[in-house]
């Protein structure tokens, strides 16, 4: 909200500059956001009278406009519709900087000279109209410094903001009253004294509030002979200043209220409404109603309707309707000042998405005290305005009087919860600063109850007032301690330190972490699902858009959207990971389950492009691959550094069965067993149907079986004592046949002498023959309790060599 | 005779010097004192020499030649050392060229900062707790003494699967669900992914926050103030000023909002502070005592504080990011930065 010091001060005597005015707010739960000073950049600006207009020599549109400044005349041309001899306007002579950036000029006018021009409101930054001159109502003597003709042109505008908890500080009035708490300052209300006459009001109007539980007061005040028509200059700077756009005197008045003291009001044509009465009621069913912003709206149930005898002319506390606006021919007007119940009002504001500045007070709560004062100040302002008369008496249905609670407050209560040594008597003298009614208990000398003010909603309880003790005495102003706490063991990190290690382990591999929204659009998931169309999303009701419409199932669709953009970057060396829930419907159940999930992918060269890396390798055909590309084993070998990390066992890689993997170049993790997850290359046609330029190899592991897994402690194993042997055995064997066969008929053999098999090289280039492959193994052999004899060692080693041969067919290569 | 030794030894040193090739040194070597060396040559007119001097021409002759062997050793070794010396000069690299180094990747910056506060406040005495980041109405609401039609919902914009069930806006459940769980002391932090409807440059519609929670007998508002001066002064730098001022939010009575000095300009007023000289860091405030019926707790006997950040929002500030929604990009240009 825009607060106006100049304005603040006429309720408040501060004498503060405006930054420490802000300070103070801030530190008392008021925060001002901007502090900024308007019209001081007007200085040079004068009031002028324009004695003489003639038309321009050169040109239809413009006029030459001779102005007298007091002490002396100008004459200065002028392209505004509006201007006419004896208006009293604003003259910027040369040299003065408008606030719309614009340094007035001495220049040539289609050959005529104008020393300085004659400004439109929107020019001088004092309004938004900028069809023609600013032109004053009333006599305004000519040659005055325009801030002293109308001191409110220089201000200081505060920019504040509200929590929920505090509607009595939606005005300027509400905030006066806060700076008068804060700074012990002399707080008072503006005087006016009524003018009504013979007319009694009740003798044209009446109100029904059948459904006063949304509204628990209502009160109307009416005008007669009441003019439409512009508001003056300085009541307009007032509204324009606080935001608000001016429209006729009626409307602005009610704005000027609304704002001053934060009640909303609004101006009915008495004329336009039927029956002579009001009726506060809730609306039919299905109603559709018309509001002033002229949108039919289909009105939700329970919604509260202002109505005449025979129709709804307003929505209660949100917006007037279109069918009782005050229009240029209004003469006779009914001012209404109500207190609608919050809640009420937010659930119709909230269904059709709807906020006013009505309905924003409203929902925060309004002083139902304030009504009376307010229908007056209006009328008041009305008369001021328009020159209108007020009809005597008012209407105020205020059948169930809110009463506000007493609450006591214990001083030990206090002290405790703030940790502030604080004497009774302090505490009280702060709240009665508030306008709290402060009474002295009678069972205690040091405890008191409180009886909270009609425009405070939010004290009803003693930790509410214990609050305002520590507000009115400074957050700032109590000590700062350290709890005092019992040790305790902590065994609540375990899933998150192990979560931590796999980042850990993941960044050593070269993957780098990603984090990706948990929504995905509907069809992002499609191309990793089995079915697409049998399994359900959990779909958002309000998603922002279209591409963030279900909760992700995978990560997958996150980690591959991300290398795609990042290939789209020409950022093509890339090794990614996420680690982050996926949430999958359970039927029968609200709330999905969520999965801890590490997902990945990687493409591109397999090492960076830096010199010593680009001789290239050699790969298994004998082919010198100059820039390899990450394949299927890197990624393996990222998750086996992983799993090797964390201390899993019983891991197992076996072909994949997933329908979005190439078949041969894939393969399923399995964790004792059980399937956790999968790892390979990204099939060729979900390649293209991603719309991915490269080969991408990408894993995807479920956290959680693993974390349960490392609960096994480790044993520690004994080094070994005694010299081991190594033996080659270099065999020649048919190209589908597996390391893994190999490995486990050499184990079969039971030597507990073997201690490694270890392939390292395997080859399928020239001289072997077609559908064959070389693998050429490292055996160690080692003993426990010995060293081992070349001889023992040749006997077990021919052995491995023979039944290879014998099982498998093989050729031994010597 | 004896000239004859001084001759030899003053050509030989002299020779000696020129040579610059070790096998000519060896030949040298040998031509002069092998076997049929030249000193060999002259020593056999030793005969020759009278014999009261012959003593002294041997002691000469055995002089000269210790002399000349350690000469020919010096200058062999010179020799080596300047063949060695050559040879590591043709075997020199270009040490400035990049090293062979294994690829690392790194965490995300978002995860790094959480686990620097998490450290902080395990450190102060916090345990951790996590929980589902799709949350029933109750817990991310009703208990957090937000009733449906609550004004204060509107701070929070969120996104719904259905009436009751939706994205949690903000770590708070879990506080309550560790609660409902155990009776006091509870001293947990809370860090997890949030989600509420809004993007742009400072709102991602799902950002990070860690939040904390201290209940126990006696604790009072000015532990909250005491526990968060030593958080922020502990990652944000001693020197920093703090400030604690009033706010609300309907889960704490009193509640504050903590400040600290612009970590950009010190407090003298810049863009990224609104020239204010402070940012905004922590909500935080005493847990409002209407919590404790949801979970069971007598307000009478315990008391406690909670706070709660914004992740994004103390990387933006720590590392100067400027925009919110690049920490969601995953650009490798921007996640390898940090």
């Amino acid at each position: 909200m825009l607060i106006s010091l100049n304005w603040l001060k006429e309720f408040v005597d501060v004498d503060l500059e405006p930054e420490e005015v802000a300070h103070r707010l801030t530190m008392g739960g008021i925060e001002v956001e901007a502090i900024t000073r308007v019209g001081f950049d007007l200085k040079p600006c004068l009031t002028a009278r324009i004695e003489k207009v003639s038309p321009h020599p050169n040109s239809d549109k413009l006029k030459l406009a001779m102005i007298s400044l007091g002490n002396r005349n100008e004459t200065v041309v002028c392209g505004a519709p509006n201007t006419t001899e004896g208006q009293v306007t604003v003259y910027a002579p040369p040299g003065a900087a408008l606030p719309s950036g614009v340094t007035v000029g001495h220049r040539a006018i289609k050959g005529i000279e104008s020393p300085g021009m004659l400004c439109s409101e929107k020019e001088l930054g004092l309004g938004e109209d900028a069809s023609g001159i600013l032109v004053f109502e009333g006599e305004i003597r000519a040659g005055l410094p325009l801030s002293v003709a109308f001191p409110d042109i220089e201000d200081v505008i505060l920019e504040i903001s509200v929590t929920p908890n505090r509607g009595d500080c939606l005005s300027i009035i509400g905030v006066a009253r806060e700076i008068a708490a804060l700074t012990q300052e002399t707080f008072g209300m503006p005087e006016f004294r009524l003018r009504e006459c013979s007319r009694d009001i009740n003798d044209e109007l009446s109100v029904e509030v059948p459904d006063f539980d949304l509204c628990p007061r209502y009160v109307a005040k009416m005008l007669d002979d009441v003019v439409v028509k512009r508001s003056p200059f300085p009541f307009r700077l007032r509204l324009y200043r606080g935001g608000v756009r001016p429209i006729s005197n009626v409307v602005d008045a009610t704005n000027y209220v609304l704002m001053e003291c934060g009640q909303p009001l609004h101006a009915f044509d008495y004329l336009s409404l039927g029956g002579r009465k009001i009726v506060v009621r809730r609306c039919d069913a299905n109603e559709v109603f018309q509001t002033l912003d002229g949108v039919e709206r289909r009105l939700p149930e329970h919604s509260l309707m202002i109505r005449d005898g025979k129709k709804s002319v307003a929505l209660a506390g949100i917006m007037g309707g279109l069918n009782s606006e005050i229009k240029d021919s209004t003469t006779k007007v009914v001012i209404e000042s109500a207190c609608f119940e919050r809640f009420g009002v937010r659930r119709t504001a909230k269904t059709l998405g709807m906020s006013t500045e009505a309905s924003f007070r409203f929902e925060r709560g309004v002083d139902p005290d304030g009504c009376v004062w307010a229908a007056n100040r209006v009328a008041h302002l009305i008369q001021e305005l328009s020159g209108s008369k007020i009809l005597s008496g008012i209407i105020d249905v205020y059948p169930k009087p809110i009463d506000r609670d007493l609450v006591r407050v214990r001083a030990a209560k206090a002290r405790n919860t703030l940790g502030l040594d604080i004497s009774s008597e302090k505490m009280k003298s702060y709240l009665t600063r508030l306008g709290i009614d402060v009474r002295d208990a009678d069972d205690s000398p040091e405890d008191f109850e409180c009886v909270s003010p009609s425009w405070r909603w939010d004290l009803e309880r003693e930790i509410d007032y214990i609050e305002e003790i520590a507000r009115i005495h400074g957050f700032q102003n109590i000590p700062a301690t350290m709890p005092v706490c019992e040790s305790e063991p902590d065994n609540t990190k375990r899933e998150y330190n192990m979560t931590n290690k796999v980042r850990n382990l993941m960044n050593a591999s070269g993957f780098t972490e990603i984090i990706t929204m948990s929504f995905v659009s509907g069809d992002a998931g499609k191309p990793f699902l089995k079915d697409p169309e049998s399994e359900v999303d959990l779909a958002l009701l309000n998603p922002l858009s279209e591409d963030f419409a279900v909760m992700r199932r995978s990560l997958l669709p996150g980690v591959v959207g991300a290398l795609k953009r990042n290939l789209n970057f020409k950022n093509e060396n890339i090794r990614l990971y996420e680690i982050g829930r996926t949430f999958v419907p359970v039927l029968g159940s609200e709330t999905p389950l969520e999965h801890l999930k590490l997902t990945g992918a990687a493409c591109g060269s397999r090492y960076p492009d830096v010199w010593h890396f680009n001789r290239g390798e050699i790969d298994i055909f004998g082919k010198v691959e100059v820039r390899p590309e990450v394949d299927f084993f890197d990624v393996k070998g990222a998750l086996e550094n992983m799993l090797g990390g964390l201390g899993i066992e019983g891991v197992e890689f076996l072909s994949s069965t997933e329908s979005f993997m190439h078949p041969g170049k894939s393969a399923d993790l399995l964790v004792n067993g059980e399937k956790i997850g999968f790892v390979g290359e990204l099939s060729p046609d979900k390649t293209r149907e991603i719309g991915l330029s490269k080969k991408v190899q990408i894993f995807d592991v479920f956290l959680e079986p693993l974390f349960v897994q490392t609960r096994k402690d480790r044993v520690f194993k004994p080094l070994p004592r005694y010299p081991y042997i190594e033996r080659d055995l270099s065999i020649i064997v048919e190209a589908n046949c597996s390391e893994d066969k190999i490995k486990l008929l050499i184990s079969r053999l039971g030597h507990d002498i073997i201690t490694s098999v270890i392939l390292f090289d395997l080859y399928r280039g020239e001289s072997i023959p077609e559908g064959h492959q070389s693998m050429a193994f490292r055996i160690r052999y080692q003993s426990e309790d010995r060293t081992l004899t070349d001889a023992e060692v040749e006997e077990v080693h021919s052995q491995v060599a023979a039944t290879l041969m014998r099982e498998l067919g093989v050729t031994v290569r010597e | 005779m004896k000239e004859q030794l001084n001759s030899l030894r003053a050509s030989t040193i002299k020779l000696v010097a020129e040579i610059v090739d070790p096998k000519a040194l060896n030949e040298t070597r040998t031509k002069i004192l092998g076997r049929k060396g030249e000193l060999t040559a002259i020593l056999r007119g030793l005969k020759d020499v009278p014999i009261e001097e012959r003593s002294a021409v041997g002691q000469l002759a055995n002089e000269i030649k210790t002399e000349l062997e350690t000469e020919f050793d010096r200058k062999e070794t010179r020799l080596r050392e300047d063949l060695e010396r050559a040879q590591l000069a043709l075997e020199s690299i270009d040490v400035t060229l990049p090293g062979r180094r294994t690829l690392l990747g790194r965490s995300h910056i978002l995860n790094r900062v959480t686990q620097e506060l998490v450290e902080v406040f395990s450190g102060l005495g916090f345990q951790l707790a996590e929980g589902p980041e799709v949350e029933i109405d109750y817990y991310n609401f009703e208990a957090l003494n937000m009733p449906k039609n609550h004004p204060a919902r509107d701070m929070q914009d969120t996104f719904y699967f259905s009436e009751n069930v939706l994205l949690r806006t903000h770590t708070s459940p879990v506080q309550i669900r560790t609660m409902e769980k155990r009776q006091p002391p509870v001293r947990v932090i809370c860090p997890g992914k949030v989600y509420r409807r809004d993007a742009d440059v400072t709102h991602s519609p799902m950002f990070m926050q860690i939040e904390g929670l201290w209940v126990d007998k006696r604790v009072s508002f000015s532990d909250l103030k005491g526990v968060l001066t030593a958080f922020t002064r502990d990652y944000f730098g001693e020197k920093l000023g703090l400030r604690f001022r009033p706010s609300f939010f309907p889960f704490t009575e009193p509640s504050a909002e903590v400040d600290i000095q612009c970590v950009i300009c010190g407090g003298s007023g810049c863009r990224t502070c609104s020239f204010t000289g402070w940012l905004e860091i922590l909500g935080a405030g005493m847990v409002d005592p209407a919590l404790y019926k949801f979970v069971n707790y007598d307000p009478e006997i315990y008391s406690g504080f909670a706070f709660g950040l914004g992740i994004e929002r103390v990387a933006m500030l720590k590392y100067g990011i400027p925009d919110i929604r690049l920490f969601y990009e995953n650009d490798i240009r921007f996640l390898s930065q940090f």
